[in-house]
């Protein structure tokens, strides 16, 4: 799918605003705007005629339950399982993890069991896409494990070489690795 | 005691992993938030659930805001109508009695507000100027969050009209909001 001409941009800007596009041409598109500030723009400019719109809707505060569920989802020490979304496989996941990251409202925790495994490029996608500063590569090396050997995935670009290559001498051989949120600032 | 940071910092601050930013973002935005997860999904325990979903993937993807692409609200609005849309094809089930959209909108402007903003006030005027069923068409969408088919459905068109329709509807709008 091409972007190169500004009208089809605008329309499917128009589509995205709308909602109109189905979940995986919207995280596509989503891909696409990262990498393309006229698309962004062209969003936002739908999104300005339009939301007006949503002045007509009455708040409503949520019930406490709601904000619980939350932080208990972002919390590290808790992390709930994958949707059904992101099935198990490393060419499955390595597809999935491209192209939602953690867009689309899947849960922040990424279960999964890896076959032969292109790991760097795993976690480059984890990093590129989602910006994932601190957050913990935990590997099992049986389904048993619940002692887990964990990885700080590191902060910075010059680390990330060296977490690469730490996480991979984590994850060889494991059966799964959990990706976890960072742990709440003390 | 509510938080009077803007929302640009505060979701800066989530973005860096500041927890309570965080939680100030939720507390400013998510009255509203709710009301449009409860306008889209009609259910009650659905639209707790798009909340939660909404804000889980806001944590996650605090970084990816850019101003460019409109305000702070905007983009959680965008964020949480997208979890909503999601949740009802997920389910297959769409909730019946939707209000129709034409007169939410023509009643809550007739009630002689002060607070309705000009931007309302000239979309108002703008959509207007669309023939009713092209009007309609765009309200179910943004409104309910109802794909092609299901508007199709409900105006008893083809889809291919709906599609087509709704595409002149936007660029009248443009052209008569004059952006």
């Amino acid at each position: 799918m091409r972007y190169g001409r500004p009208e089809l941009g605008d329309r499917l800007a128009a589509d995205y605003v709308l909602g109109m596009m189905p979940q995986r041409a919207r995280q596509r598109f989503e891909r696409a705007m990262a990498d393309d500030a006229t698309l962004r723009a062209a969003v936002g400019a739908w999104s300005d005629r339009l939301k007006p719109l949503d002045d007509i809707t009455v708040g409503e505060k949520p019930p406490a339950r709601v904000w619980r569920a939350i932080e208990h989802r972002v919390q590290f020490a808790a992390p709930a399982p994958a949707r059904g979304r992101l099935r198990p496989g490393a060419f499955t996941f390595w597809r999935g993890l491209a192209a939602t990251a953690v867009a689309a409202c899947a849960a922040l925790v990424i279960y999964i069991v890896l076959y032969p495994k292109p790991l760097p490029q795993i976690f480059e996608a984890l990093a590129d896409k989602t910006g994932l500063p601190d957050w913990i590569a935990s590997a099992k090396h049986s389904p048993s494990d619940v002692g887990l050997s964990t990885v700080n995935l590191g902060t910075s670009e010059r680390e990330r070489p060296r977490w690469i290559r730490a996480a991979l001498l984590l994850t060889n051989d494991a059966r799964s690795v959990t990706v976890d949120p960072p742990a709440p600032p003390r | 005691m509510p938080d009077k940071t803007p929302l640009p910092d505060l979701l800066r601050r989530t973005a860096a992993g500041d927890k309570p930013a965080f939680a100030s973002l939720y507390q400013a935005t998510s009255a509203k938030l709710f009301g449009v997860a409860l306008r889209i999904c009609g259910r009650r325990e659905v639209a707790e659930e798009v909340l939660q979903e909404a804000f889980v993937a806001i944590w996650g993807r605090a970084k990816d805001y850019d101003p460019v692409r409109g305000s702070v609200m905007t983009w959680l609005v965008t964020i949480v109508r997208h979890c909503a849309i999601d949740q009802l094809r997920h389910q297959q089930s769409r909730p019946e009695g939707h209000s129709a959209p034409e007169e939410v909108l023509s009643s809550f402007v007739a009630t002689g507000r002060t607070d309705i903003s000009a931007e309302l006030r000239a979309l108002q005027r703008c959509l207007d100027e669309l023939d009713p069923q092209p009007r309609k068409a765009v309200l179910l969408a943004y409104l309910y969050g109802l794909t092609r088919d299901e508007i199709a459905a409900r105006l008893k068109v083809p889809v291919g009209t709906v599609k087509s329709s709704l595409w002149r509807s936007l660029e009248r709008l443009q052209r008569c909001l004059g952006s």
